[in-house]
């Protein structure tokens, strides 16, 4: 008799558990597991795509592989195209395991806030959707289907690779996406028939407007200043000779000083080098040296290329204002009104050196 | 304190920490979100502060020493009332959780009916019962509330963090407007050991913790999402979402599972509070089991919680349990004089 009732409550309590646990609802056959979305256009004309997996029923939808489809609509808004894109096929999407927001040149280059502010919606997609843009349009996007196996797996790769510090999710850009208007950089990935996809220059915005494309030591050197890199590769050429730096315990060492008129912000960058090459030969003792001063020369050159482009305009994109306003609240709120006093207010200095 | 006392203790302690973090990792929906993490922490300590004192208040003026307390029936209904509206609206907030973690919601009736089943199996098994499967509970608390940290370590940037600009004391007002007294402490009251210090020292370490989690939230969530994780209706699930430990990405899968269970427990001891209140109502030969009841009350104290706007929900709670603990002050005060 103890048994019996004790088999009914358990058989009652497995019964309403498995109401809670949705199997009742679709098989996983029946779901198209979205892996990517693309968007492009402009303010009354929205493509979007979806990046759509067709795979055989498995419970682990994380290693949804096999051959890409990609479906697009174009529709007034974007919430429109993206329900027109679900249309184009049978299934119902699942957006669990969407990672990759993939944006074209119009969209990037004239409604990046829009964009932006449409996923950053708690329930739109997942908070760690990292994002891209591409250099092709929705048609040429739509072509690449054999291609995109690969790309999806190596954005998702660069996307979560901490230590080249150029993955950018949702998260992170709402924070630079103050009222649909953006400042800060996105990634660059590049891919096609002929060519691997690969990261090697990021879009930088201000205010919403494209500034164009930022790479090399430029780009190292923001990433460095915003404490998202923490290596340096680089190479320069310096009366006739090729020099190729990597370096080793890097550190940007920041000093305030709120004593002056205007707050200042002292940046040495401290660190050795691991590999250190003249025209592809190692270098060691005075030759060495002779060629870190000739390094720290040219990171001082690229770092003000790089404030020129950024901070000297008013785009903080390395959060030098953070630093200053740990000495002095007052001051650096003061300062960030003023934009036209920013110049004398951050200095930087390279001190590498040989190992 | 005896050791069946102190177990007792114990295990009410770790109830009501419990009870009291589920707010705390599962806001209740439409409540105000704060300005940043250094104004959360500060409204965290005034309301902790100010309930400490209110629950010390009460112990000291209503607690004879070495006396045991009696309830009178009024006093019991007007805790009747308090309890089922509290279980009602933990009741609509777990469903809402699940709806809204849900990719296709369940419809609203089949989720509380699922949620009422269980809970009211828990109470039916006792409060040592109870009690022992919060303990297993907490500790899965402890790892989820772990790893939520550790797995959002890469996503953390100190320059995310922001600074207060204006002076402690303008955090008074909201704190004052977020201000929340759970129907919790109520029950505390009612079944904490009969000795005023033991009560206090109870109340002091329950109200220490959860503000230790409610500020580590706090900062966490400034750090990885800056100024907008005070803006984000569920911040921790948000984090939940964000956070992965190596190849495993989807680790709010885990840990909402394990803050359902957190609210389950925080259902279930409030209807164990209704049903304390109604056998405490019976004469002591008369005492039967009230679970039926006690789950039929939290369904009256759900319809009339929906009935209220979400947005003034808590309100209303803090309003009830206040008034609870001023019935429960007057009664004493006139039995005293009489």
């Amino acid at each position: 008799m103890k048994y019996t009732r004790c088999g009914i409550v358990c058989a009652v309590c497995g019964a309403l558990l498995c109401m809670l646990c949705g199997c009742a609802n679709l098989s996983l056959g029946q779901r198209a597991i979205v892996k990517a979305i693309y968007l492009d256009g402009m303010a009354g004309e929205y493509t979007a795509s979806l990046v759509v997996f067709t795979c055989e029923p498995t419970t682990d939808t994380a290693s949804a592989k096999g051959e890409a489809k990609i479906y697009s609509a174009t529709e007034q808004t974007i919430g429109e195209a993206l329900e027109a894109a679900e249309r184009q096929q049978a299934k119902q999407p699942f957006y669990a395991q969407n990672e990759l927001l993939f944006l074209g040149p119009a969209i990037a280059r004239s409604d990046i806030g829009t964009a932006l502010s449409y996923f950053t919606g708690e329930q739109a997609a997942r908070p760690n959707l990292s994002v891209f843009v591409v250099p092709m349009t929705a048609e040429q996007f739509s072509q690449q289907e054999k291609n995109m196996s690969q790309t999806v797996e190596e954005a998702e790769r660069i996307a979560d690779d901490a230590q080249a510090g150029v993955g950018r999710t949702m998260s992170e850009l709402a924070l630079q996406n103050e009222e649909n208007v953006f400042s800060g950089l996105i990634p660059l990935l590049q891919f096609g028939d002929d060519k691997p996809p690969k990261v090697t220059s990021m879009v930088l915005y201000q205010n919403g407007e494209l500034q164009g494309a930022m790479g090399g030591t430029q780009l190292q050197l923001a990433l460095v200043g915003g404490s998202q890199l923490r290596r340096l590769q680089f190479s320069f050429y310096e009366q006739g000779s090729y020099y190729h730096v990597e370096t080793q315990r890097l550190r940007l060492v920041k000093l305030v000083n709120t004593d002056a008129e205007v707050p200042q912000l002292s940046l040495y960058l401290d660190g050795s080098t691991a590999v250190l090459t003249k025209d592809g030969k190692p270098l060691h003792g005075k030759e060495a040296r002779q060629a870190v001063s000739l390094a720290n020369a040219f990171l001082v050159q690229e770092w003000e290329k790089m404030m020129n482009r950024t901070y000297l305009k008013g785009n903080d994109v390395c959060n030098f204002f953070f630093w200053i306003k740990q000495e002095d609240i007052s001051a650096a709120t003061e300062l960030m009104q003023q934009p036209a006093l920013w110049k004398s207010t951050v200095s930087f200095q390279s001190e590498l050196r040989a190992a | 304190m005896n050791s069946r006392a102190a177990t007792r203790c114990r295990s009410l302690e770790i109830l009501l920490f419990l009870s009291l973090s589920a707010d705390v990792v599962v806001r209740p929906f439409a409540t105000q979100p704060t300005s940043n993490a250094v104004q959360g922490v500060w409204m965290a300590a005034y309301v902790s502060l100010v309930v400490l004192l209110l629950v010390a208040a009460a112990s000291w003026a209503t607690l004879p020493e070495g006396g045991a307390t009696v309830y009178s029936k009024p006093m019991l209904t007007v805790w009747l009332v308090v309890f089922s509206y509290s279980a009602g609206a933990v009741l609509l907030q777990t469903e809402e959780f699940y709806r809204y973690i849900s990719d296709i919601p369940l419809p609203a009736v089949v989720t509380a009916g699922v949620l009422l089943a269980v809970a009211g199996y828990a109470v039916s098994c006792g409060f040592e019962t109870l009690s022992r499967t919060a303990q297993v509970i907490f500790w899965l608390f402890m790892v989820s509330m772990v790893l939520l940290a550790v797995s959002n370590i890469g996503g953390m940037r100190l320059t995310n963090l922001g600074w207060q600009s204006t002076p402690w004391k303008d955090s008074l007002p909201s704190a004052a407007r977020g201000f929340a007294l759970p129907a919790e402490w109520l029950l505390f009251l009612m079944m904490a050991p009969q000795n005023r210090f033991g009560r206090f020292k109870s109340a002091e370490r329950v109200l220490l913790r959860v503000f230790c989690v409610f500020s580590a939230l706090c900062v966490i969530s400034e750090l990885v999402l800056g100024s907008v994780g005070a803006t984000q209706l569920q911040a921790a699930h948000t984090l939940a979402r964000l956070g992965g430990l190596s190849v495993f990405r989807r680790l709010d899968a885990l840990h909402t599972g394990i803050w359902m269970l957190v609210l389950i427990v925080k259902l279930s001891f409030l209807i164990f509070g209704v049903k304390q209140a109604l056998e405490q109502m019976e004469r002591p030969k008369k005492k039967k089991d009230k679970t039926v009841f006690a789950l039929l009350c939290t369904l009256i104290g759900a319809c009339v919680a929906s009935a209220v706007p979400a947005d003034v929900r808590t309100s209303v709670g803090t309003a009830a349990t206040a008034t609870g603990i001023a019935v429960f002050l007057l009664t004493k005060h006139r039995r005293r004089n009489g």
